[in-house]
């Protein structure tokens, strides 16, 4: 249709661009808003300085890897495989970490976490598998590989000096939190500032028309792929310190956590569209609504369904948004 | 006269606060062949979609056969007898021909549930002979296995099987060679003569005159005037379309002698569509690449960017050799090519205009970070100097019309200053007014030094604007002419032999 341009003010012109383009964050941040006045109302403790540092250390290991996660669906891929890159990662590095030290178990953490990409990087782009199935059996060798490295035990007695990246404070914030915040906001300025932001987007939306405008479509969906390996041993390392001990069982269910943040933040699955500020309000959503149920003491059985409702809801919404252009 | 079928009054319809039907009226009398004309984006589609049920009428009515009707989809529609065939056609491509063309209907289930394919298949093969359809399609072969005409014989198919008494064509022709086009106007008289009445959509002019009975004219969401189309003339229906008199469409070009030579193509090979094809390109010239669809132009094209990788064969461009491995490495040489499917192959279409502009240029360019200050300014030239009307360059590319579209194409490889252009099929599914300046641009662009290699279905387009010209068939160039020996009867007396052979 031809589309005439109506006159406006430059201010308004400019304001209804800003709603226009972040329709589905705002209206995924007036929710949580919501959500949170609705939980502070019924459960007193809710708005208190400890429990908004709780929230923010739930947030933080599955937001750090939705980061990545956000990245892969953008390029209209799929990371199935982000819970047990981080268990391998945790676990791997953590061996290391006990017989050489920090600087050597630290390094090993992210490399592991950077290999395991790579592997999911290199079968995706240059053979045709689908990211669905390359992923899904990276997650079933990484997690068996965890139980191989340690029969299964968990790695305890980790060196003291680990427990920094989980309890350092700078300026009285959490350590972890600037990570997390941090790559949030790097990850966010990737997406819209740089090339390799906009040559996702472009994968996501129509690879064979990016190709065909000379995008190399390889090189830039096995780095989505390898970045989002490198925030999973990030997002694993954070926790392992916390814990000061790696379980086997570390990132049990990362993936679905992942997905469903970046679902309900507006990102679509088909690709192209999204954003890290999507992704951000989604991981809290989550968060927000699992403490607020446990404040109010909602019995856990009844969360996942609460969760449930509300990745539906979100896609509903978000469809509902989009179609009104 | 013949009564009238169906009597539209008065139909408005809005798409988010932008007028596309600004209360139209036209009545279609039974048994005639009705074209709606104007170029993309003047309503004629919008309407057609409302009296099929595609889309709502927010005012207005519909009245069909005396009774008025509201179609909240295609189905009732087609229960009362109007059937439409879009652009985007409704099949399932992993189903039979047969399975499709009776998809819901009743007798395609014995005891309501049972799938009976042995009588679907009987009903199409009689459905078949019945319009005397002389392309020979196997009622059990799947849809994705047929040609693009084939699959559009289909639609018309579901639509007589369904004994539908009006049929809505949108843009039938769009994708169709001129054999093809030639095959569907031959069914159309031959439903038109067994009482089916029809509404042809089209922005063809050519087409229009050879099929229709009266056009209808619209122009931004109105009806501006209604033609008998054997007393008409093609000037009065282009003024009528586009608004203006815009002169004579094909005597843009002002040629000048070709300069040095920039690509030379040897022997290049690709499976059996290109076959030892060698051509040379100069700066300046516009070399017009004709042959039917089929006869391997869009492969030799692709093969040439690097899209497909050739087989052998040499590409020359700027004293490299060899066959060129990608499209990245044609852009690095200074080669842009515009693609024939510009849906798919030329534009993420879900993502804002100013993004798809300059997609190559951050290919091209140096540097990680973009500037957005920097970006837009070079947007705006280009929506500028191309003449792309926009609200606004952050809307959807999917927002703009056909026309606009490919003007969108265009920027996103002239911003990377091109010396070589290959543009396949770049006016196809544009309106009169968006050709225009299309033709206007590829001249300037000539005229500026490009090399070009034009590719086009449509046989004035390519001998009013190349210079040279290169004739396909079977994956062959069989005949390259001067543009002043050129005609449409000599071209296709070396193109046009059995259309089968090239099938197969």
């Amino acid at each position: 249709m031809s589309t005439i341009e109506r006159p406006q003010s430059k201010l308004a012109a400019g304001v209804s661009a800003f709603t226009g383009e972040w329709r589905i964050e705002l209206a995924m941040l007036a929710a949580l808003f919501l959500l949170c006045v609705v939980l502070s109302i019924l459960a007193p403790r809710f708005l208190t300085f400890g429990n908004i540092g709780n929230l923010f250390w739930q947030a933080t290991t599955v937001g750090i890897i939705a980061i990545g996660q956000t990245f892969v669906i953008l390029t209209a891929g799929i990371d199935l495989s982000v819970g047990g890159l981080a268990a391998i990662s945790a676990m791997l590095g953590g061996i290391f970490l006990m017989h050489q030290g920090m600087g050597i178990g630290v390094t090993a953490i992210l490399l592991t976490g950077v290999a395991a990409g790579l592997v999911n990087g290199f079968l995706v782009a240059y053979t045709q598998l689908a990211p669905f199935i390359v992923t899904l059996g990276m997650m079933s060798i990484s997690r068996s590989l965890t139980y191989v490295s340690t029969n299964g035990h968990s790695l305890t007695g980790l060196p003291a000096a680990y427990r920094f990246f989980g309890a350092a404070e700078v300026f009285g914030i959490q350590f972890y939190t600037i990570v997390f915040v941090g790559l949030f906001i790097v990850g966010q300025v990737v997406l819209t500032k740089t090339k390799l932001g906009r040559f996702w987007y472009a994968i996501g939306s129509n690879e064979e028309a990016a190709r065909l405008a000379g995008v190399s479509i390889r090189l830039y969906k096995s780095l989505a792929y390898v970045i989002s390996g490198f925030l999973c041993a990030v997002g694993a390392l954070i926790l392992t310190s916390r814990l000061g001990a790696v379980d086997p069982d570390t990132g049990v269910g990362l993936e679905l956590e992942t997905i469903a943040a970046v679902v309900i933040g507006g990102t679509s699955l088909a690709g192209g569209k999204g954003s890290l500020v999507g992704t951000f309000i989604g991981v809290f959503l989550i968060t927000v609504l699992h403490n607020g149920l446990n404040l109010i003491g909602v019995s856990p059985f009844w969360q996942g369904s609460a969760v449930g409702a509300v990745i539906i809801v979100s896609v509903v919404l978000d469809r509902l948004l989009r179609r009104r252009r | 006269m013949e009564r009238t079928l169906l009597t539209i009054h008065d139909v408005r319809k809005n798409f988010g606060g932008i007028a596309a039907l600004k209360g139209v009226s036209l009545e279609v009398r039974s048994g005639e062949i009705l074209a709606l004309v104007g170029e993309n984006g003047a309503g004629k589609s919008t309407l057609a979609k409302i009296i099929a049920g595609v889309i709502g009428r927010d005012s207005g009515s519909v009245t069909l056969d005396g009774r008025e009707v509201h179609f909240h989809s295609t189905t009732e529609a087609r229960e009362a007898g109007v059937s439409i065939v879009l652009q985007e056609f409704n099949l399932i491509p992993d189903l039979s021909v047969a399975e499709n063309v009776f998809l819901m209907a009743p007798q395609t289930f014995r005891a309501g549930f049972w799938l009976d394919r042995r009588s679907i298949n009987r009903r199409t093969r009689d459905l078949i002979r019945q319009v005397r359809i002389d392309l020979n399609i196997d009622p059990t072969r799947k849809i994705s296995s047929l040609t693009v005409a084939e699959q559009q014989l289909v639609e018309v198919l579901k639509a007589v099987s369904v004994r539908s008494r009006l049929l809505i064509l949108d843009e039938p022709t769009a994708t169709l060679t001129t054999q093809e086009t030639a095959k569907l106007f031959a069914l159309i008289r031959k439903l038109r003569s067994d009482g089916l009445t029809v509404i042809f959509v089209s922005h063809r002019i050519e087409e229009v005159f050879q099929i229709s009975d009266r056009i209808v004219v619209f122009r931004d969401g109105e009806k501006v005037k209604e033609f008998i189309t054997t007393e008409t003339q093609q000037r009065e229906l282009i003024t009528a379309m586009v608004g203006r008199d815009i002169g004579s469409l094909y005597s843009i070009r002002k040629r000048s002698p070709p300069g040095e030579v920039v690509v030379e193509v040897s022997n290049l090979c690709r499976g059996n569509r290109v076959i030892d094809c060698s051509l040379r390109l100069r700066r300046g010239e516009i070399v017009g690449l004709s042959g039917l669809v089929g006869a391997g132009r869009t492969e030799l094209v692709r093969a040439l960017f690097g899209a497909d990788r050739a087989d052998s064969g040499e590409v020359r461009i700027k004293g490299r050799v060899g066959i060129v491995r990608s499209p990245a490495e044609s852009i690095h040489n200074g080669v842009a090519m515009v693609p024939e499917d510009r849906k798919n192959h030329g534009l993420l279409t879900e993502l804002p205009i100013y993004q798809n502009i300059t997609l190559s240029y951050h290919v091209h360019s140096r540097g990680f970070w973009i500037s957005r200050g920097r970006e837009m300014a070079m947007v705006d030239g280009k929506v500028k100097d191309l003449r792309i009307r926009i609200a606004s360059s952050v809307k959807p590319v999917v927002s703009l019309s056909g026309g606009n579209q490919q003007k969108v194409v265009l920027a996103k490889w002239l911003l990377n200053e091109p010396d070589v252009l290959l543009l396949d099929e770049p006016t196809r599914g544009i309106d009169v007014g968006a050709k225009f300046e299309v033709y206007t641009l590829i001249d300037s662009l000539a005229a500026r030094g490009v090399a070009i290699l034009l590719v086009s279905s449509e046989l004035p387009e390519i001998i009013a604007l190349s210079d040279r010209i290169l004739v396909m068939k079977a994956g062959r160039i069989v005949a390259e002419m001067d543009h002043r020996d050129a005609s449409e009867e000599r071209i296709l007396s070396f193109c046009a032999q059995e259309e089968s052979h090239v099938d197969n």
